[in-house]
């Protein structure tokens, strides 16, 4: 199973890294969203995104509306965003993250939440149809 | 009516097609041939008298006037013929042809005349003059008519077409014209003739008839027994059976037409120079009006002359003016006030007695000066049987007989009797000269301050159309008051002065007649002048009290262009804003003698208050700028608050999420080795365990460093007043049990019971989050000051309308003054030590909770005692 971690700070990056290898996931980086949207584009196969909000570049809002004007984008790819400041989500960007199924982890996480969540969204990818 | 001679020249037979021919006429002038009996026969019959005068007064032709009046000619010279007019109407009459004289006019009017019978007849008299090439009157031509007894002939009938010919024709024309009916019958009493009104009267059928005998296709009663008239009783057979005049019958008919009328008759036999009887003359009229009128009166018209003479004393009384008139508008009675107001002398009341007198008298003109038309007269409009008030009369000016110029206001209504027909009027005229000048200056008044409330809206106009300053357009608004103010009150000087509370006076506009008071004096000195007149505390007084103030001040100033003895006359009028004193406005009729008038008071006061007004608005419209101002720079500040306060969330929490993950990743490598090294030695397990608890410790740390910081990033939202909550149904048992489950997980040495009274869910309004933060916040202070092994309660339950949460620890408890405080922002109570874990915290735990719950409309408190715990509670309210 694959995993990418879209985040611009380097050591939570890597972090994170660790902590899914050693869950035995492969792990894409990229540091902002275009960069993103690139590994989306480019990999094959299930993918589930750990999306960060606030980055330089474009950011994981962007990102996202991007992502859900595109049904090719979609495919396949489960998202979950890991972010530091739930409270600056305004209503419409909630409404985007629930009409996509994507749950919030709020930073600092709990590896354990964090791993169960992942866990969950990569089992529905696996799961056909 | 001679002798037939020659053909007929009849040139409206078109007219009487059923008619008996008419009598035939030479040329000769039209009474010549008869003789004076006659005469007096056909002009008694036809009640049509003509004659000539000369300006002087010296009569002509004069045959037909002496037939009817019996007068003899000397008899009529100069003002003789008056003679033979009622005594009543005599003076009356002179004047008017005195005025027609003067006037070189028509002529026309109605008076009594005694007839050579003695009979009294009203007739109607119209008298032309013919003027010569130089303008003056050559002659006058006068002719009346009888018209007794037909109230409705208000006209004369016009001459249904232009009379060419002379003779017969003429005579016929004349007959034709006559408001009566006429027969003319031979010896024998053969119809030969009959006018255009006998006709009108029978019916155009009515036949000819030749012998008496057949009279009776002529259907009759005799009004007074109901009987039949046969056919030898009709009037012409009666005349000329016995040679006597009969005079007056009055029959009940059933014309040609259908109709049922009443008419009276009157016949006449006609002899020849032998005495031989050679023709009757028939005179009828349509008396119909006449007898249902006296019908109708009978017994009405005494009970209405005693009535009216019951009434005559408190008509004395009454204070307006006011006339009783019969049918006719001839006054029967006015009252001592119109005498008064109409300037009648009390001793001639005769002046006013009839309707034409009183016009002529009193010349009764609309307001744009054109004589009022009979009919639109007042008395004239009631007879009609409107009922006039003030509402639907307009007022009208008159010029009473002392020569007065007044506007007279008139209402009445017509007096009925018991069949409701019009048997007169009453009406009152008042003198409303005063109080329409009064009406006219307050409606001035009042438009003037309508257009000063207009400026209200203008001024706002002009405040869109681009004028930001408000300032600015407060004051150009004040000037154009001002300048109103002046154009209305005709004043020399109007100045608008706020005042401060020194009463120091700064005006803010003025308007200026700069020749007798110019600006610049007034700022300078008449200023000063006013400034220390209104200081006096009698002054001040009245002004705070919104009194309206008149200052007579000395004039002193040479350029104020005065004598040393002239005053300054004005009036101060204070601006109020409720009960507070904002300012005066000052107007000044110059040196000019002037008293105000209570209206110009009242209009100044008016002026003034609404001025005030215009002020005040001015400067809350400032204020309001300030405050828009005011609230774009708070929105902005909130705006950049909360942007500062996620950012700052997300910078603090990105290091402490990285070092938070790292350690849980390195606590999760430790604790496979810890597995791997299970089975190898002791040592290298002992010392991974070590370095376990190291890194456990460190995330607790970790854990407590994120609270605070959300801790501090709550605060500082609640000090923006952006503290936000997403509120929606939440069930609070759950919301509890979870905060339990999670303190359970992170300390399971702990004991923590939970007790929830209500089995099923205690639904409230809230922002679940937020709860659960309240709730973990009593619940790690509880653990946290009291000793690890006591045991923690958290309780749930409802009471009324509230859902209420207790935490209960076993710690040191409080003191009453630490209760008072616990709730203040960075207050931690100096008594009580951390009992077990570690960290002080910040102090603002207990204050962010009672701000959340204050938000969600609910309370917090506590309950607590020194040595015996505490139990800090919260509600929120129950969902209805």
């Amino acid at each position: 199973m694959q995993a990418c971690v879209v985040e611009d700070d380097a050591a939570i990056r890597q972090t994170l890294r660790a902590i899914l290898e050693l869950e035995g996931y492969d792990v894409l980086e990229a540091s902002e969203g275009s960069a993103a949207l690139e590994i989306l584009r480019a990999t094959e196969g299930p993918l589930v995104v750990l999306l960060d909000l606030l980055m330089p570049g474009m950011d994981g809002i962007t990102l996202l509306q991007t992502v859900a004007a595109d049904p090719e984008l979609t495919e396949s790819r489960a998202f979950i965003v890991v972010t530091a400041a739930p409270q600056m989500l305004t209503p419409p960007m909630t409404g985007l993250l629930n009409s996509m199924s994507i749950p919030i982890v709020v930073k600092p996480f709990d590896i354990d939440v964090l791993l169960d969540t992942v866990f969950r969204k990569a089992k529905a990818l696996q799961v056909p149809g | 009516m001679s002798r037939p001679k020659g053909p007929s020249h009849n040139k409206v037979g078109a007219r009487s097609v059923s008619a008996p021919d008419p009598a035939p006429l030479d040329d000769e002038p039209l009474y010549s041939g008869l003789n004076d009996r006659d005469l007096a026969a056909v002009v008694h019959a036809s009640g049509h008298v003509s004659w000539t005068a000369f300006p002087d007064g010296t009569g002509d032709q004069l045959a037909s006037w002496q037939a009817y009046t019996g007068q003899t000619r000397s008899e009529t010279q100069r003002d003789g013929w008056l003679s033979a007019i009622d005594p009543t109407d005599r003076t009356r009459v002179a004047e008017a042809m005195a005025l027609a004289a003067a006037m070189k006019q028509l002529c026309e009017l109605e008076f009594r005349l005694c007839r050579s019978d003695g009979a009294s007849r009203t007739v109607r008299f119209r008298a032309v003059p013919k003027l010569n090439a130089g303008g003056s009157v050559d002659k006058w031509y006068c002719f009346c008519v009888d018209i007794t007894g037909m109230p409705d002939s208000r006209e004369f009938p016009s001459p249904p077409m232009p009379v060419t010919n002379a003779g017969s024709s003429i005579l016929q024309a004349v007959l034709d014209t006559l408001p009566i009916g006429l027969y003319v019958s031979d010896g024998n009493g053969k119809l030969l003739h009959r006018n255009a009104m006998a006709a009108r009267i029978w019916g155009e059928q009515s036949p000819r008839v030749d012998v008496i005998d057949q009279y009776p296709v002529y259907t009759g009663w005799w009004l007074d027994s109901g009987k039949a008239v046969s056919a030898r009783e009709w009037a012409l057979a009666r005349a000329l059976e016995t040679g006597e005049s009969v005079v007056d019958d009055q029959v009940s008919i059933e014309s040609f037409d259908g109709e049922r009328k009443s008419i009276g008759i009157s016949a006449t036999p006609i002899r020849d120079v032998d005495g031989t009887i050679v023709a009757g003359v028939v005179v009828i009229e349509d008396i119909t009006d006449r007898i249902r009128l006296q019908n109708a009166l009978g017994q009405t018209t005494l009970e209405a002359s005693a009535r009216l003479s019951q009434l005559e004393a408190i008509f004395e009384g009454i204070s307006d003016g006011l006339l009783v008139c019969d049918a006719e508008g001839i006054a029967l009675h006015v009252n001592a006030a119109y005498r008064r107001l109409m300037g009648v002398p009390d001793d001639d009341s005769k002046l006013v007695r009839h309707p034409e007198a009183r016009a002529r008298l009193f010349f009764p003109r609309d307001s744009r000066g054109n004589l009022l038309p009979p009919d639109r007269r007042p008395v004239a409009r009631i007879l009609r049987g409107e009922t006039l008030t003030e509402a639907n009369t307009s007022d009208y000016m008159v010029r009473t007989a002392d020569g007065r110029e007044i506007l007279l206001s008139a209402s009445g209504a017509p007096v009925r009797d018991a069949h409701n027909a019009i048997i007169g009027a009453v009406a009152i005229f008042r003198d409303v000269t005063e109080r329409r000048t009064l009406e006219r200056q307050t409606g001035g008044a009042l438009s003037a301050l309508l257009t000063i409330a207009e400026s209200l809206v203008t001024q706002d106009t002009e405040r869109d159309e681009g004028d930001i300053d408000p300032t600015t357009a407060g004051r150009r608004m004040a000037e154009r008051i001002a300048h109103l103010a002046r154009s209305v009150l005709g004043c020399q000087v109007v100045v608008l002065a706020t005042c401060d509370a020194q009463l120091e006076l700064t005006p803010l506009a003025g308007s200026w007649n700069v020749r007798s008071a110019p600006k610049d004096w007034w700022i300078a000195d008449g200023n000063r002048q006013v400034v220390a007149a209104i200081s006096e505390p009698a002054v001040i007084d009245r002004l705070h009290s919104g009194t309206v103030v008149a200052l007579d001040l000395p004039a002193s100033l040479k350029d104020f262009d005065a004598t040393p003895s002239a005053r300054r006359c004005i009036l101060v009028a204070p601006m109020r804003i409720g009960q507070s004193f904002v300012g005066v406005m000052v107007i000044e009729h110059g040196t000019v003698p002037h008293t105000y008038s209570t209206s110009e008071r009242m209009l100044t006061g008016a002026i003034a208050n609404l001025t005030g007004l215009l002020i005040e608005r001015a400067r809350l419209r400032r204020e309001q700028a300030r405050a828009e101002a005011r609230e774009l720079a708070l929105r902005e500040t909130n705006r950049r608050m909360n942007e500062f306060l996620g950012i700052a969330g997300h910078e603090l929490r990105t290091p402490l999420t990285s070092i938070s993950a790292g350690i849980q990743l390195a606590e999760r490598r430790v604790k496979r080795a810890l597995d791997e090294a299970a089975g190898s030695g002791a040592g290298e397990a002992v010392q991974i365990t070590f370095a376990a608890d190291i890194l456990g410790r460190v995330l607790q740390q970790t854990r407590r460093l994120d609270r605070l910081i959300s801790d501090l990033l709550d605060v500082s939202r609640i000090q923006a007043d952006r503290l936000e909550l997403r509120i929606s149904p939440r069930d609070l048992v759950p919301l509890v049990k979870d905060v339990v489950h999670d303190q359970r997980q992170l300390e399971p040495t702990r004991v923590v019971k939970l007790s929830i009274s209500d089995a099923e869910a205690i639904r409230v309004m809230a922002d679940g989050d937020r709860i659960v933060q309240v709730v973990t916040n009593y619940l790690t202070n509880a653990l946290k000051y009291s000793e690890i092994d006591a045991e923690v309660d958290v309780r749930v339950e409802t009471q009324g309308s509230d859902a209420l949460v207790f935490v209960t620890d076993r710690g040191p408890g409080l003191a009453p003054e630490e209760m008072e405080h616990i709730w203040e922002r960075f207050y931690r109570a100096p008594s009580v030590e951390v009992q077990s874990g570690s960290g002080v915290g910040l102090g603002l735990g207990l204050h962010i909770s009672a701000t959340i719950i204050a938000r969600h409309g609910g309370k917090v408190g506590v309950e607590s005692a020194k040595g015996r715990g505490s139990t800090f509670w919260f509600s929120l309210p129950l969902i209805p």
